[in-house]
């Protein structure tokens, strides 16, 4: 494709309640033109929060949408699209049988998205709002199948939990007439906010709502601006909390033109928020007009060697995990900057990528938080703690990663007889040794927890990487043992001596 | 003013008395001694036509709900039996009105000017001689007697059809036996024999039911015919498909079809002065009670006469013809695309502009390498249409072509079966309809890559992508390639194809079923709140029929806040207008061509807004249509429209005033008013325009 042509991508999401298609077309300066629009209703969400599967039925069904969607796709020709499944099919037990049928009849190849990714694009659709504008918030991510509560301080998001609890799903769990639901609703989301409450030491006084039944709220009151960011007054939220107690959703649905799935959600969604605002103590509720898809969309334009916007977010919140366990932030702090700059010096030897950079950076952060536990096998526990923690934007096939990587940081080398290591792909297992490689040098150098290094002043030859570090320290003899004994991975991932001077 | 008013029965007149006050203006039109003959004749024609379909549906439909016992009233607070009632009498009434006409001045007008339509009892021996070679030769192989019998039960009549009833009995007995004899309708309803007994002519045309019964005695060896006497019947014609859970719609229609035979007859006409012994029996065997029973004054099917018409059309007899202009917005060197390019907005005044680039249009779509899809909907389209061979072609050169079809077209079904099977043959996607809805907006988008981006071209119209009627219907066509309409097309057929739910918001349109109604009521409502007594708000809407409710509520609502409300209507209008305000005016234009186009216009405080729209104000059109209601945005068009409504609003010739007795008033339908004629006048405005 030349530059000065457009591209034509679609976006395919593929929700607990519906199935959407957005064609959009992107000039050469990247602005993004909306072409199509679709939207069909499947009740795939019922399936799976109540029986765990997709039914046969909603597998013909959905079927049937993405072969309408790939017909409407044929008449822009378009071959460059992402097809992205949250909650409903991420849970479902069948899901790869699923993916594989939609394959099979439409063409098209849907990715389930982990509850951090799916954050992530939440996220990055939003930041592109509040930047500037908002530093500090409590963001909830409602959607109708689950819903995501995050902490962003100081501009970066520092924390995310993920919560099965959705404005639809909600009700179909419980499988029981609306009218009888509002208790047993109240039950659930005050449980949130006690988790909550436990897990944000600090929460700030303000609060964001993210997703469609938030943004109905707005035509309830009539106060749906063309803008960006809109904001609810509490007085404004009783008035629709009231309305969402007292009136039927379809009389919501109809009165105030929204669309049913939202008239249905209404109360669930007032009960999370009316919870929040009393954890954050916020005074009004901004509700912002995202767009997932446009993230996507940018997520497709960005070439391998861009960095993604996301990164300082993921440090933000993997350093608040750290935090978490107590670790050393000036150790771990340290060591991510001794690790990056060997992996930026050896960038023409490893030939990773920015996205590996980060996986590193993240590892050398959490690398000893296993301490926590025990210092006895610390980076075994280091592995566990990782492997089990939620970090938005990092998919669980990249935890994985950084755990190992992590797992690698000393003692034993990678082995046939590890079964976790073995489980993972080739090339999987050949990114976490060149960066544990990496990572055991970094953490080697700073052996005496002291930071003793401002550069590292790396030279690489041939075959040998020689450190002439700048320092005011004397005594480097800590770090020199250290290296002699932690060099060993690199030596043999890399072929290459490590030396000193 | 009272702004808290109720609306209630006086503010309405009954759609079906309405629609029949309707047609007796179509047949002033045949009394207008101003008009050439045929053009009299036309109207005739035209007027037996539109008759026999508002029996088929609308007497149809009122009498099931008679027989299902319906005790409501409508809103003009007529209970069924009186709204049957009063049908029946201003039929009869009209009905007589016209065979006089015809009896009485038009067939002896054409008598004078060469047009000899004689019957049986006048032929001489030679014009017999000549009709005795014709039937044996021609007719006769094409007659299928039935006899009644024991062994044979009463056939299945045909729907407007004409049947000669006989009586006859074998020449050796005395027992009588009935039989029928239909009129084939594939044989012309005129025969011509030459004649050299009139001056001023050297055939004449005979009725061919009269050259069937006069030889009838062929058909029946060894029988003695006692009488042979014509008649027709009308049947209940209205589709009624249940759609909820039909899999397969084409299938279903096409059941439908055949079970129409069997319809029910609602009216059945006999000839007062041939009346038969049989009229009783054929009645009884119908299953039909007295009050279907209609007599004529004359031949029956006066609709066949646009056969001769186009047998005989002498431009002498006949208006001038005005022949269709070419659009200057769209020179012949110039590509379609180029031109809608070029201007942005582009209108297209049917039939007074020629119907051509709409065709050029899908033409140089099914040829340009460039363009990706065509979609297009289509409901009633023309026999060899030139739009479904473009279409063919498009799908043949492999672009993605998606017709959407409307089946259920009133009486045009099994037309639109055939066509719709030979486009999916050439490789398009053809949907049939969506149940429960009839598609009826007329859109077509072309998605074509330009410079390397999208480009989507539209036309909206307010007419079918038929291009027999463009030459006969006012309508109007639109085609841009705005950004927003084309988001909202796109979307709608999304909606009609069955890919996708309707969107939250419409960008510039608005859609029936979906929110059509409520964005006419919301109009018609800020020209109420705008309106002040120093700047009168302001509404000039013009469509083919007025009927619902609502609206009419709502429309009140603004004439009494002190809107000017101008309705251009030119069928049915249950809006009785001059009720404590004389802010509402409702015209009618019956012309040469059948006003067609729907435009509304609201004067919006000084920042006018006008829209086109396929949909008239009825409660089928908001609720039981997919429709669509489009703003006209560029000044060139709006000028135009401005003038075209200017005319009609001034046409002091063709036009008559609804009063506020719900009786319209007269036109004067003098050559002193021809400056005044609204259809000529926007035909000579186009013309000056150009090319």
């Amino acid at each position: 494709m030349k530059n000065s042509e457009n591209k034509v991508l679609a976006v395919i999401d593929i929700g607990a309640h519906s199935m959407r298609l957005e064609i959009a077309e992107i000039s050469p300066q990247q602005k993004i033109k909306t072409l199509e629009t679709l939207s069909q209703p499947i009740p795939i969400g019922r399936d799976v929060f109540t029986k765990g599967i997709i039914k046969a039925e909603n597998f013909a069904l959905a079927a049937k949408i993405m072969k309408d969607f790939a017909k409407v796709m044929s008449e822009y020709n378009i071959s460059s699209y992402r097809a992205i499944a949250t909650s409903a099919v991420r849970e479902a037990t069948n899901k790869d049988i699923f993916i594989d049928r939609i394959f099979i009849e439409s063409g098209i190849k849907i990715e389930a998205l982990d509850s951090s990714e799916e954050i992530r694009l939440i996220y990055l659709s939003l930041k592109n709002i509040i930047r500037d504008k908002i530093n500090n918030a409590l963001i909830a991510m409602i959607g109708t199948g689950s819903s995501h509560i995050c902490l962003y301080q100081n501009g970066l998001l520092k924390k995310a939990e993920s919560f099965r609890i959705g404005t639809i799903r909600i009700y179909e769990e419980l499988g029981q007439p609306l009218s009888k639901s509002t208790v047993v609703i109240d039950d659930i989301v005050d449980s949130l906010s006690e988790l909550l409450l436990r897990s944000f030491s600090e929460i700030p006084p303000c609060l964001i709502a993210v997703g469609s039944t938030p943004r109905a709220m707005l035509h309830i009151i009539n106060k749906s601006s063309n803008r960006e960011l809109d904001i609810l007054s509490i007085s404004d939220f009783k008035q629709i909390s009231k309305i969402a107690e007292l009136k039927k959703p379809e009389k919501i649905a109809s009165e105030f033109t929204i669309s049913d799935l939202d008239a249905v959600g209404l109360l669930p969604c007032c009960d999370i928020l009316s919870n929040l605002l009393k954890i954050s103590k916020a005074d009004s509720i901004y509700i912002p007009e995202t767009n997932t898809r446009e993230a996507i969309i940018e997520e497709m334009l960005r070439e391998k060697t861009d960095e993604d916007p996301f990164t300082q977010d993921i440090i933000s919140c993997a350093k608040s995990l750290g935090e978490k366990f107590y670790y050393d932030s000036k150790h771990a702090e340290t060591v991510a900057k001794y690790a990056l700059e060997i992996f930026d010096e050896m960038k023409h030897i490893h030939r990773l990528t920015e996205k590996e950079r980060l996986l590193l950076h993240i590892a050398a952060i959490l690398h000893d938080i296993g301490q926590f536990l025990n210092n006895r096998q610390h980076h075994k526990h280091s592995y566990y703690l990782i492997k089990n923690s939620q970090i938005p934007g990092l998919s669980m096939n990249d935890t994985e990663i950084v755990a190992m990587i992590a797992r690698y940081h000393r003692r034993g080398l990678p082995k046939k007889s590890h079964p976790e290591y073995m489980q993972l792909e080739s090339f999987e297992r050949v990114i976490i040794a060149k960066l544990a490689a990496i990572l055991r040098i970094a953490d080697a150098l700073d052996r005496s927890h002291n930071a003793k290094f401002n550069k590292l002043r790396i030279k690489v030859e041939n075959n040998r990487i020689i450190f002439s570090p700048d320092t005011m320290a004397m005594e480097q003899t800590a770090e020199i043992l250290a290296l002699k004994a932690k060099s060993d991975l690199f030596a043999e991932t890399y072929g290459m001596k490590v030396e000193f001077s | 003013m009272n702004m808290d008013f109720k609306i209630n029965k006086d503010y309405f007149i009954n759609r079906d008395l309405s629609w029949i006050d309707f047609n007796s203006r179509v047949l002033e039109e045949a009394k207008n001694q101003n008009l050439p003959i045929l053009e009299r004749l036309k109207f005739i024609a035209i007027f037996s036509n539109n008759l026999d379909e508002f029996f088929m549906v609308r007497v149809a439909r009122i009498r099931k709900q008679l027989e299902a016992g319906d005790k409501g009233t409508d809103y003009s607070g007529l209970l069924v039996d009186e709204q049957l009632n009063m049908i029946r009498k201003k039929v009869n009434k009209l009905t007589s009105k016209q065979y006089h006409l015809l009896n009485s001045q038009i067939l002896p007008e054409l008598h004078k000017k060469g047009i000899i339509v004689i019957k049986r009892n006048e032929w001489d021996e030679n014009e017999r001689n000549e009709y005795k070679k014709i039937f044996r030769k021609m007719i006769f192989p094409a007659l299928t007697p039935i006899a009644v019998d024991p062994s044979h039960p009463f056939p299945n009549l045909n729907n407007c059809t004409i049947e000669i009833a006989v009586r006859l009995r074998k020449k050796d007995s005395k027992k009588f036996v009935s039989a029928f004899v239909e009129v084939p309708s594939v044989l012309p309803r005129f025969i011509a024999v030459p004649s050299r007994r009139f001056q001023n002519a050297n055939k004449v045309y005979a009725y061919l039911e009269d050259v069937i019964i006069e030889f009838i005695g062929d058909l029946f060896n060894d029988c003695q015919i006692d009488e042979a006497v014509p008649f027709r019947i009308i049947k209940d014609m209205d589709l009624t498909v249940d759609e909820e859970g039909v899999a397969d719609l084409l299938s279903h229609i096409q059941k439908e079809l055949i079970n129409r035979k069997t319809r029910e007859a609602i009216k059945v006409e006999f000839i007062r002065d041939q009346r038969s012994s049989l009229e009783k029996w054929i009645m009884e065997q119908l299953h039909v009670e007295n009050d279907c029973k209609f007599l004529v004054d004359g031949p029956l099917h006066l609709s066949n006469f646009f056969e001769l018409i186009s047998k005989e059309s002498r431009a002498d007899l006949l208006e001038a013809e005005w022949p269709p202009i070419p659009s200057p917005d769209f020179p012949s060197n110039e590509s379609i695309f180029q031109s809608i390019k070029k201007k942005e907005y582009i209108p297209l005044f049917l039939p007074f502009q020629s119907f051509e680039p709409v065709v050029r249009l899908i033409e140089e779509a099914a040829e340009d390498p460039n363009v990706l899809a065509i979609k297009q909907t289509l409901y009633r389209v023309s026999g060899n249409s030139p739009v479904i061979t473009a279409l063919q072609r498009a799908a043949e050169n492999g672009k993605q072509v998606t017709v959407i079809v409307e089946l259920k077209a009133r009486f045009d079904e099994s037309n639109n079966i055939i066509w719709a099977k030979k486009l999916e043959k050439s490789g398009a996607h053809v949907i049939y309809g969506m149940p429960g809805l009839k598609i009826h907006c007329k859109a077509l988008m072309i998605v074509k890559k330009e410079e390397g981006s999208i480009k989507r071209y539209l036309h909206l119209s307010t007419g079918n992508y038929n291009d027999k009627t463009a030459k006969i219907y006012t309508d109007i066509g639109y085609f841009t390639a705005d950004e927003d309409l084309a988001s909202d097309i796109s979307a709608l057929f999304n909606i009609m194809t069955g890919y996708s739910a309707p969107p939250e918001k419409w960008k510039k349109i608005a859609v029936a079923p979906f929110d059509l109604k409520e964005k006419f009521i919301s109009l018609i409502d800020r020209e109420t709140r705008l309106s002040s007594p120093h700047n009168p708000g302001k509404i000039i809407a013009k469509m083919n029929s007025l009927v619902e409710p609502e609206i009419i509520e709502h429309i009140y609502k603004a004439a009494y806040a002190g809107v000017e409300v101008n309705l251009i209507v030119r069928g049915i209008c249950c809006l009785k207008p001059g009720i404590n305000t004389n802010n509402i005016k409702v015209i009618s234009i019956i012309d040469r061509f059948l006003e067609h186009s729907r435009i509304y216009y609201f004067a919006n405080g000084g920042n006018p807004e006008y829209y086109l729209s396929s949909a008239d104000w009825m409660p089928r059109n908001v609720y039981r249509r997919v429709e669509i209601l489009f703003p006209v945005e560029d000044e060139h068009t709006r000028k135009i429209l401005d003038q075209i409504l200017y005319f009609q609003l001034n046409d002091k010739m063709k036009s008559r005033l609804l009063q506020a007795s719900g009786v319209y008033s007269v036109a004067e339908n003098t050559p002193a008013f021809e400056s005044f004629r609204s259809q000529k006048l926007t035909y000579e405005y186009l013309k000056k325009m150009g090319p």
